[in-house]
């Protein structure tokens, strides 16, 4: 009974606990390899190879000139064929470099260090050469990895929280890349030293994968069993775990990346490939696909067997993006790959607000989601942000449970985007 | 490569269940009890005045937005919600053109003007009661229920407005919207809970209140238009009280039988000044499970 309570939890009615997905597809390198240079939410990269240049498996291809910019790698060994423009999935127009793969994966050096001799400053620069994205911070999204590590931390928060309800990528981290995973611990504890480290998971992730056991020796905390789900922002995953919603003394870090930065800072390899999980009414074979970067989205539909969708979705089925185009490749950061069927997609017109208040209810930072959206309608930014619109965390929550079907997560994104 | 076509529109994509006609009906199953009890103590002739006040509010929504040149909006409901609330709380003697006329003012002056479902600033068939009121007083004379039981006041008498027929008719509704969700169980529970404790101690007997059916009506039904009444929950608090402490002066003290509708309007009238107290609040504070 929900009569006196506010439940900040939305319960989507179809789909119970998400099944944690366990199937992993690789997907072939093409022939041809795409290569986008604005891999971060508007922000750029200029190429640093030109037409007919042989590039090499981990060589740099595009710098940003700013350091929150993370450089771009090539995955193949191959030639450059052309520089030119195209509209990436989430319909803006990118830069993009074409490389014929040629299938040698032959291979450039990376300089070797020692990781246990770096000083904080030299291991930020180390983070940001990775290429590494962040994806847990919304409100600011996209940003290189390296801004996540502080110069102290008395907490971390290694962030294992799915948002997805059609499945959860999580078993391959901990099938496939627990040693990985495990390193990278002992990597943090090499940096903080001091600091209290706190794995947050799904409250099933503890029955399926066993988290206690893997956890059992390294002296990490698990927390399972938080109400709130999809904790995909930061900010939100700190304050309810260490009551620290202004980060001051917490890092969060994504586990999904815990892995590549272990690989990274203690074997100087790069990660070339990106995981996400792909589901939905049109796909034949789903599960978790690994593909190398730069190959595009049109490849894993053939592989996964996509019949007649009719709306692709980049990331989580309640905030997700609608993809425009599938000859492009598939941006960093991107989790979550649905291809859906006409029958399950929502189709309904928008109707006059009602003012029932059930978005205030649902948002999870306290905002009044029908307010901002009549102050976007009226194009009334300025008081937009007077009201912390800014502080949206982007979760789709209140466009979920409007009755009405207002576009508000898709007014917010557009008001943020027009104040930045 | 074939040519294949795929939408582009924004989340969430995800099919959801509610929408604004399903809650409007429930309202409308959460008031056959009501309807039912009423027809049933005071006559077929409840029923005529029903299908006028329904059919006049549908009529003169779809007129309104037909000289607009807009798409009618009949199928979200609110206007048959609106016309029979409107014809549960007139008396049932109420000249059948009086409840047409009141209809479509709630509808045309309270409702579409101000931009249609959900931008009323007051609830439409509460201002159209109090506009039969007081432009037809003599036609619409509310007789009141004289001197019944408390106990048959609870389970239905003839007399007073159609929809007062019955109380326990109106709280068995009243509690399939608070089950269902539709209403948040504050707002009547704070309105009855002041305006009992009001007829207590200030009037001396409960029942002076208690037996009063339009109050239980206002409670369960008109203060909880979203449009119209508070919207934060911090704010309902307020508002509801606001609406009990005046429904509790109109008809305990100035002995208005009809005054619990006024308490609404004024209600209505403060929610968006009460609103503006709980605003902003962004929630950044919260314990640490760690």
């Amino acid at each position: 009974m929900k009569l006196f309570s506010i439940s900040k939890a939305v319960h989507v009615p179809k789909f119970k606990e998400a099944a944690h997905v366990n199937t992993i597809i690789d997907v072939d390198a093409p022939k041809n390899m795409v290569y986008s240079l604005s891999q971060q939410h508007n922000m750029k990269c200029s190429p640093t190879v030109k037409r007919g240049d042989r590039v090499l498996v981990n060589q740099v291809i595009g710098v940003g000139d700013n350091n929150s910019i993370v450089p771009v790698y090539a995955s193949v060994s191959g030639t450059v064929k052309q520089l030119t423009t195209k509209i990436d999935l989430l319909g803006n127009k990118v830069d993009v470099i074409l490389i014929e793969n040629d299938g040698l994966y032959e291979k450039e050096d990376r300089e070797t260090f020692d990781y246990k001799t770096l000083t904080m400053d030299a291991l930020k620069e180390k983070v940001k050469d990775f290429g590494l994205i962040e994806t847990q911070n919304l409100s600011n999204r996209k940003r290189g990895l390296q801004l996540s590590f502080r110069e102290k931390a008395r907490n971390i928060l290694i962030n294992a929280q799915e948002s997805g309800l059609y499945g959860q990528v999580d078993a391959y981290l901990y099938n496939t890349e627990k040693e990985d995973f495990l390193r990278g611990i002992e990597m943090l504890k090499h940096f903080y030293p001091d600091a209290r480290l706190v794995v947050l998971s799904t409250s099933d992730a503890d029955s399926v994968i066993g988290f206690t056991e893997m956890l059992k020796h390294t002296g990490v905390e698990l927390i399972s069993k938080i109400p709130t789900q999809f904790y995909h922002d930061m900010n939100l995953a700190a304050r309810d775990v260490f009551g620290d919603y202004a980060m001051k003394d917490t890092m969060v870090l994504d586990a999904f990346l815990l892995p590549a930065l272990a690989r990274g800072v203690m074997d100087q390899r790069l990660t070339h490939y990106q995981l996400f999980l792909v589901n939905g009414k049109a796909v034949e074979t789903p599960g978790i696909y690994k593909v190398l970067s730069g190959t595009t989205l049109d490849l894993v539909m053939e592989k996964a067997g996509v019949k007649n969708p009719f709306r692709i979705v980049a990331g989580n089925i309640l905030s997700g993006d609608a993809v425009f185009t599938t000859d492009s490749p598939i941006n960093r950061g991107i989790r979550e790959l649905l291809f859906l069927h006409e029958t399950e997609v929502s189709k309904e017109e928008e109707v006059n607000c009602i003012k029932c208040g059930r978005c205030a209810d649902v948002c999870p930072v306290g905002l009044q989601p029908y307010e901002l959206n009549a102050l976007v309608v009226m194009r009334d930014f300025d008081e937009f942000f007077k009201k912390r619109g800014g502080m949206c965390v982007e979760c789709g929550r209140c466009s979920y449970v409007c009755p009405s079907k207002r576009h508000l997560l898709q007014s917010f994104k557009t008001a943020k985007k027009v104040k930045r | 490569m074939e040519n294949k076509k795929i939408t582009v529109a924004s989340s969430p994509h995800i099919k959801a269940n509610l929408r604004v006609n399903k809650i409007m009906l429930d309202v409308l199953i959460a008031l056959i009890p009501v309807t039912a009890a009423g027809i049933y103590f005071n006559g077929l002739e409840g029923l005529l005045l029903i299908l006028t006040t329904i059919l006049g509010a549908m009529g003169a929504e779809f007129l309104f937005k037909k000289v607009l040149k807009k798409k009618h909006s009949l199928q979200d409901l609110s206007a048959v919600v609106t016309g029979l609330i409107l014809g549960l709380i007139l008396p049932v003697s109420t000249p059948l053109w009086v409840a047409l006329l009141s209809a479509v003012f709630g509808i045309i002056l309270v409702k579409e003007i101000f931009g249609g479902l959900g931008q009323n600033f007051m609830n439409p068939a509460a201002a159209a009661k109090i506009f039969a009121v007081v432009s037809y007083g003599n036609l619409i004379v509310n007789e009141g229920f004289g001197d019944v039981s408390f106990q048959e006041r609870l389970l239905g008498t003839a007399g007073g407005n159609l929809g007062e027929a019955s109380i326990v008719a109106i709280v068995l509704g009243g509690l399939y919207l608070a089950v269902k969700g539709v209403i948040r169980v504050r707002v009547p529970l704070v309105i009855l809970l002041v305006s009992f404790l009001f007829s207590q101690v200030v009037l001396g007997d409960i029942t002076i209140l208690a037996g009063n059916a339009s109050l239980y009506l206002i409670a369960f039904f008109l203060a909880n238009d979203y449009a119209s009444s508070s919207i934060t929950n911090g704010g309902k608090w307020i508002y509801a009280f606001l609406v009990g402490i005046s429904a509790a002066l109109f008809i305990g003290v100035a002995e208005n039988i009809d005054g619990a509708y006024y308490a609404i309007l004024i209600g209505n009238v403060f929610a968006p000044f009460i609103d503006t107290f709980f605003h902003g609040k962004v929630d950044t504070k919260k314990g640490a499970t760690a």
